[in-house]
């Protein structure tokens, strides 16, 4: 019986979909993005696995163009040669996860939160994985014990699948925080702290600062993903599952680690495409948005906390504003546990009107 | 560049070892004057010792930029040192409404005379302990609305507590 291949198809899909269903239900069961694009886009993460393994197919029938071979040909030194293909494998793969979200955002616009491009970012990695476990699960059907498989099972359900959405959902993360550029550049720039970087990038590419400044963030995400993903593969071939599995550890509380910056610096609902309209003159706010950057530069973080929070009962939406008060507030309660043991917080600040009030 | 003028007078104060200060200014305070103006009032701090009260008439002045108001927090931090007093008078809408938002009007009081300034002023002067009161909240007006007189105060500077909402972050907490 289980020569019937579509059996092994069917039994192989139904056992990585429990997986599936148990991740997507923990992420998205509190999203307000429509059900239609979730579907839809779990479909297309599915999709971006075959069509990886159509590009190797494609390479085989034309040699030229493949780069593994490539790689494999031209790098002597084993350990480079592993660690090179590894991020070729790992950019492959977070590209075209990233793509897969990238196609439901133009199209339905969904990705107006940091929190929304996080979800959808995860949810196609839970497609791409789907795929990625059936496939491996159809492989080794019966080459392995009935506790092997568990065990592979376990392995990929778990660790295998949870990677991925980390992988996934800290490229998302700056993907999120890119659509934010142009209010995190005017911050910036009234703060007089823009990116060298940025400036280099827009120099180079004739480009304005904030499209440089999120092409750079997006960048930065898949950087950061990719070297992930190729240290995750290069942990596996090991075949030793402590290191793996502290590395998927480490990786969850780097996610962690950047939720509650992003939190710090910038509301994580905060929605870039609603904004309410100020009830200050357009004049009056400029002026006391530059104030609000000079107290920031003379380090007068409690009064700029202090000032953005009244300027945001006038101007809720603002988010340069919002920038300027949650990056003071990160200079108060610093996290930074040195810090906060050795109380050097405090003097640091100049602060005149909280002093007095 | 912009014409601004302060005139510096000095007004009679019953207190010994107590001087007030009245600062006329007019025009529009911007990056092309402030630092200047601003040198006339630090030297007025420098060059008298002991407690200080200043005056600000603001009925000639049309504009402020950040960087202005940066100043007059700051000489607030400096005349607080000295235990005086810091008041403004005449102010114009526009010119009070950015001080609302910044917060300063929760300690610098705003008076619709220098004669109701001077006033409040020697009443704090006299009282045994003397809290500094808030302003009203800041109007939620919309940006179109018409300049009006700042309204006077509602009580004088002594009887009201300064609301410490979540936005206070004091320091050393």
């Amino acid at each position: 019986m289980l020569s019937n291949i579509f059996f092994i198809i069917i039994l192989s899909t139904t056992i990585a979909a429990i997986p599936a269903a148990i991740w997507a239900y923990l992420f998205l069961k509190e999203t307000s993005i429509s059900k239609f694009h979730l579907i839809m886009l779990f479909i297309i993460g599915i999709l971006t696995a075959p069509t990886l393994l159509g590009i190797q197919y494609l390479w085989q029938i034309y040699p030229t163009f493949n780069l593994g071979m490539l790689i494999e040909t031209k790098i002597e030194q084993i350990n480079i040669m592993y660690a090179t293909l590894f991020i070729l494998f790992g950019a492959m793969e977070e590209i075209i996860k990233h793509l897969a979200v990238r196609i439901i955002d133009k199209r339905t616009l969904a990705i107006t939160t940091i929190n929304n491009a996080l979800r959808l970012s995860i949810l196609a990695a839970l497609g791409f994985s789907f795929a990625e476990n059936i496939y491996y699960l159809y492989q080794l059907w019966g080459s392995l014990s009935v506790g092997e498989m568990t065990g592979v099972f376990i392995f990929r359900s778990g660790f295998t699948t949870c990677a991925h959405m980390i992988f996934s959902g800290i490229f998302g993360y700056y993907f999120g925080i890119s659509k934010f550029a142009i209010d995190i550049t005017k911050q910036q720039r009234v703060s007089g702290k823009t990116d060298l970087s940025t400036r280099i990038i827009a120099k180079l590419f004739a480009t304005p600062i904030p499209h440089a400044h999120r092409e750079k963030t997006i960048l930065k995400g898949l950087l950061i993903a990719v070297l992930m993903h190729a240290t995750y593969n290069f942990l596996l071939q090991f075949n030793v599952m402590i290191p793996v599995m502290l590395f998927v550890v480490l990786g969850y509380l780097f996610l962690r680690y950047l939720l509650n910056k992003k939190t710090g610096h910038l509301v994580l609902l905060t929605d870039v495409s609603v904004k309410k309209k100020s009830m200050l003159a357009k004049k009056d706010e400029d002026i006391i948005i530059e104030l609000i950057g000079t107290w920031f530069e003379d380090k007068k973080y409690a009064d700029v906390a202090y000032v953005c929070g009244r300027l945001l009962e006038r101007d809720p939406d603002n988010n340069v504003v919002k920038l300027f008060k949650e990056k003071a507030l990160d200079k108060i309660q610093d996290r930074n546990m040195y810090k906060k043991i050795s109380n050097k917080i405090s003097p640091e600040d100049k602060s005149i009107i909280t002093k007095y009030l | 560049m912009a014409e601004a003028n302060i005139a510096i007078e000095q007004l009679v104060s019953k207190e010994p070892n107590s001087k007030t200060i009245l600062f006329t200014v007019s025009g529009q305070l911007d990056e092309s004057n402030i630092d200047d103006k601003a040198k006339e009032v630090y030297k007025v701090i420098d060059d008298n010792q002991g407690k200080l009260n200043f005056i600000f008439d603001f009925a000639g002045l049309d504009y402020m930029n950040s960087k202005s108001i940066g100043y007059l927090t700051d000489w607030y931090g400096k005349i607080k040192e000295r235990n005086g007093q810091v008041v403004i008078t005449r102010a114009k809408q526009n010119i009070t409404d950015i001080l609302q938002v910044v917060g300063l009007t929760q300690l610098i009081k705003i008076y619709e005379s220098i004669d109701e300034a001077k006033q409040a002023l020697a009443e704090t002067q006299t009282a045994p302990v003397a809290p500094v009161a808030p302003a009203p909240a800041p109007a939620q007006t919309p940006a179109s609305a018409p300049a009006t007189p700042a309204p006077a105060p509602a009580v004088p500077a002594t009887e009201q507590e300064p609301s410490k909402g979540e936005d206070t972050y004091k320091l050393n907490a």
